[in-house]
């Protein structure tokens, strides 16, 4: 009976998640039909993927028992490269790819040694990049521009049918990206570091590599997501990444995973992606105005950080709960 | 006596099925030292946390002033007049002297501010009352020797004006001048009628400074003597009681021929004051204990070995005829080492991961196939070892943390196992694990031995050291007090090299 109840609490999050994504889909098809068209699809779906991206990234390095303040500042980096130096030909397109995908690895790198090796705590060392990145973003693109070509926009964010091009992306990204990481001695490692660094450090296991490697994986993910942004928007905007920072952690949160290390899965933060940026959406289509949108997401934020922290009141002793706020 | 200002009637403390305490009985007149003397788990703690509120008994009464007291919190015991000062001092290094003496009882003025001239003030007055007036008020507790701090707590504990003050092995961390200096403090206070209880293990303190002397063993009261009328032999054979013959039915593992080269030489390894010169040798095939009191270096010695202090540490290691002192696990490991710790929680395994992730974590190298894990060959191994140490689990998916003490061990030494070291460090492994997972461990370690591996063995209870060990080196002060071999190990002949009196304090 308990072994059931901790089965269940396991999968809680995304349990929820994907409940509340069907929920809110119902209640949005019956107020607006249409979204459930081709087209309906392929625009949720695009406004979810990103949000899905960045979550990936920022639960790699929840597993670690860190987080990444710096995500947004990475999304929105790559964003404006990409549609500044993009041009026209294949050839350019490729490579502005591929050095788009190692400028995320190389912000994440940045992170991993100010956090792992400079030894600042994760939440001022990522606030500070943040901002590093961001004056780098502004130097690139004062202002919001740029161009990005039809072809490589159509790739990303068209449809097959019901079948959004994004989606297609995300779930490359998880084959490509996620699950061999997670099928390999790293992955174990992360959850280990993140559980207990110093049994792992006991173990033998290289921890500040394993650290800096958790943030090279979120600094690809947010990589990834900067490209696609360009692909929606098809300009650079040295701000476009900023909601995806608390944004990301609220999808990893919501979707189970464990501010304090150590647990997480993939499908949770997908699922709590989704559900977040179908509220969101729901919320600026409804037309509530932009304070109050602001307003709701963050006290949405609150909510969803907030339970994450019940669990803890199960605690017997004051010594376990107290000086362990969740982040 | 009805002058006692401390009297303690039969008090009893059970934990779970275990009894810590029996039946203690004992009573303390105004300006007398009682000291309390047993090897460890004997009682002691469990004596002091009832006298200071921390734990409640389950049966006796604590009379203060002869007033019944029903002492149940820290600062119940405080007001009905007894202060502790703990082995673990609980001081706040970036506050003052001042601050940590009186925090919570500071000098207030008319709103509510603290006044801390008037605070620094009357601190200036208990230090110089209790003896110490070189210590400033002023001072940051971080700067202060660990001598100094000990004493700030004894003025914090004397600012609640108490009758009884239980001081817990005050001495063990300190220097022989630090020493004499703490017993004369003792002394003032005894001569302005507080009633002590005092704490150590080192006998020549005892014989200095307490006017009676009260005997544990496995939580009951053996002995009490006046001062005139004690003896160490008579406290060492109190504190040993019979010996449990029966424990010796099973032999220990043979010792390895002395021609064997050694697998492990130490030489002179010294870590700033924790261990002070420490050499011997370890061959294939043998289980050598550390043993002592608590806090003699043992364990410094393991953590020492497995690369745990990253800087201080002088002296050689030498593994296979090669110098491998490690400053960190992951060089130990590579030269060939393994650890099982008694903190499971802390440094041996990961709660939330699974059982069999927690086993295969050292060999994942070893698990690839082309990049990824191979799973099959994962389950293989890690039944295999579920198997062979009889781990009581649902499924090997489980997390750890859902696991007992006993059963989480096994899952620590399995990790070890897989991983075949050449050296392997006990460290305490049975502490706090049942009796079936205590028998696994003992099995693991004498086969470990028969396949030649080199063992080392601290443990803090000594029942274990006659059936595995073929040599154990008893520490004392960072030292090797002795060694005892073969038939020689017996927990009297370990106690009395642990006791011995080094004849370096002048009485």
């Amino acid at each position: 009976m308990s072994k059931m109840r901790d089965r269940l609490g396991e999968h809680i999050g995304p349990l929820c998640c994907a409940i509340g994504v069907i929920a809110v889909v119902a209640l949005y098809a019956a107020y607006q039909p249409a979204i459930l068209s081709a087209f309906g699809i392929a625009s949720l779906a695009n406004a979810s993927v990103t949000l899905a991206l960045a979550a990936l990234g920022q639960t790699v390095v929840l597993m670690t028992g860190a987080l990444d303040l710096s995500i947004g500042s990475e999304i929105s980096l790559v964003n404006c490269f990409a549609a500044t130096f993009m041009g026209d030909g294949t050839t350019s397109i490729v490579l502005v790819v591929i050095a788009s995908l190692l400028i995320g690895v190389l912000a994440g790198a940045i992170n991993g040694v100010v956090v792992a090796y400079g030894r600042v705590a994760p939440l001022i060392a990522t606030f500070c990049t943040s901002f590093v990145y961001a004056g780098i973003s502004l130097t690139l693109r004062p202002q919001p521009g740029g161009s990005i070509p039809d072809s490589f926009a159509n790739l990303l964010t068209g449809n097959w049918g019901l079948l959004p091009f994004s989606a297609v992306l995300l779930l490359l990204a998880v084959l490509v990206i996620w699950l061999p990481v997670f099928r390999s001695r790293l992955g174990r490692f992360i959850l280990a570091y993140g559980d207990n660094p110093d049994s792992a450090f006991a173990s033998g296991i290289p921890v500040r590599r394993v650290g800096m490697a958790a943030y090279m994986l979120a600094g690809l993910f947010a990589a990834i997501a900067g490209l696609f942004l360009a692909a929606e928007t098809t300009s650079g905007d040295p701000s476009i990444g900023n909601v995806y920072t608390l944004n990301s952690l609220a999808a990893a949160v919501l979707g189970g995973v464990a501010l304090t290390g150590g647990r997480g899965s993939m499908i949770g933060p997908i699922l709590g992606a989704i559900l977040l940026s179908i509220i969101l959406n729901v919320l600026s289509v409804v037309g509530i105005s932009a304070f109050w949108q602001d307003f709701i997401e963050g006290g949405i934020l609150i909510l969803v950080l907030g339970l994450a922290g019940i669990r803890l009141l199960r605690a017997q002793s004051w010594t376990s709960l107290l000086g362990r706020s969740q982040s | 006596m009805p002058d006692a200002v401390l009297r303690a009637e039969n008090l009893t403390k059970r934990y779970g099925g275990i009894t810590a305490l029996e039946d203690v009985s004992l009573s303390l007149a105004a300006g007398e030292v009682l000291a309390l003397l047993g090897a460890n788990g004997a009682g002691k703690s469990t004596l002091v946390k009832l006298l200071s509120g921390n734990i409640l008994p389950d049966g006796g009464s604590i009379a203060i002033g002869g007033e019944g007291r029903h002492l149940t919190s820290p600062r119940m015991a405080f007001e009905a007049g007894v202060a502790t000062v703990h082995q673990e001092l609980s001081l706040f290094g970036s506050l003052t002297v001042a601050q940590n003496v009186l925090i919570g009882r500071e000098e207030r003025g008319r709103f509510g501010h603290i006044r801390e001239d008037a605070s620094l003030r009357r601190t200036e007055a208990l230090l110089a009352e209790i003896g110490v007036p070189d210590i400033a008020a002023d001072a940051r507790v971080g700067t202060l020797s660990l001598a100094q701090r000990q004493l700030v707590e004894i003025a914090k504990a004397m600012s609640f004006d108490p009758r009884v003050l239980i001081l817990d092995e005050p001495t063990s961390a300190l220097g022989l001048t630090d020493v004499h200096r703490l017993l004369t403090v003792v002394r003032g206070l005894r001569a302005k009628g507080r009633a002590i209880i005092f704490i150590s293990h080192r006998m020549e303190e005892i014989e200095d400074i307490a006017d009676s002397v009260t005997i544990l063993r496995s939580g009951r009261k053996v002995g009490a003597f006046p001062r005139h009328s004690f003896t160490r032999e008579r406290a060492l054979e109190l504190m040993l009681g019979e010996t449990q013959q029966q424990l010796h039915a099973v032999p220990p593992p043979p010792a390895p021929p002395d021609s064997t080269p050694p697998i492990l030489q130490v030489a002179d390894l010294r870590l700033d004051g924790r261990l002070n010169g420490v050499s011997f040798d370890l061959r294939p095939g043998e289980v050598l204990g550390l043993a002592g009191l608590e806090g003699q270096g043992q364990k410094d010695m393991l953590f020492a070995l497995f690369g745990l202090f990253r800087r201080g540490l002088r002296g050689d290691v030498i593994i296979r005829g090669q110098a491998r002192r490690a400053s960190r696990p992951l060089q130990a490991i590579a030269a060939g080492l393994a650890f099982i710790p008694d903190d499971r929680k802390n440094m041996g395994g990961f709660m939330f991961l699974p059982i069999a992730h927690n086993v295969t974590i050292t060999i994942l190298n070893r698990l690839r196939r082309f990049l990824f894990l191979d799973s099959r060959q994962e389950k293989a191994v890690v039944s295999a070892l579920i198997r062979q140490l009889a781990i009581k689990c649902s499924s090997a998916d489980a997390p750890l943390g859902s696991l007992s003490g006993g059963n989480q061990q096994k899952v620590i030494a399995a990790k070890w196992l897989a991983f075949e070291r050449d050296i392997y460090l006990f460290c305490d492994p049975t502490r706090g694990v049942d009796a079936g997972a205590r028998e696994t461990i003992y099995a693991t370690i004498r086969d470990l031995a028969a396949a030649g591996k080199g063992i080392i063995l601290y443990s803090t209870d000594m029942v274990e050291f006659p059936i595995l060990c073929s040599r154990v080196l008893v520490f004392r002060g960072g030292k090797i007090a002795g060694a005892v071999s073969g038939a020689e190990i017996n927990e009297e002949s370990i106690l009395a090299l642990s006791f011995r009196d080094t004849g370096t304090v002048a009485a």
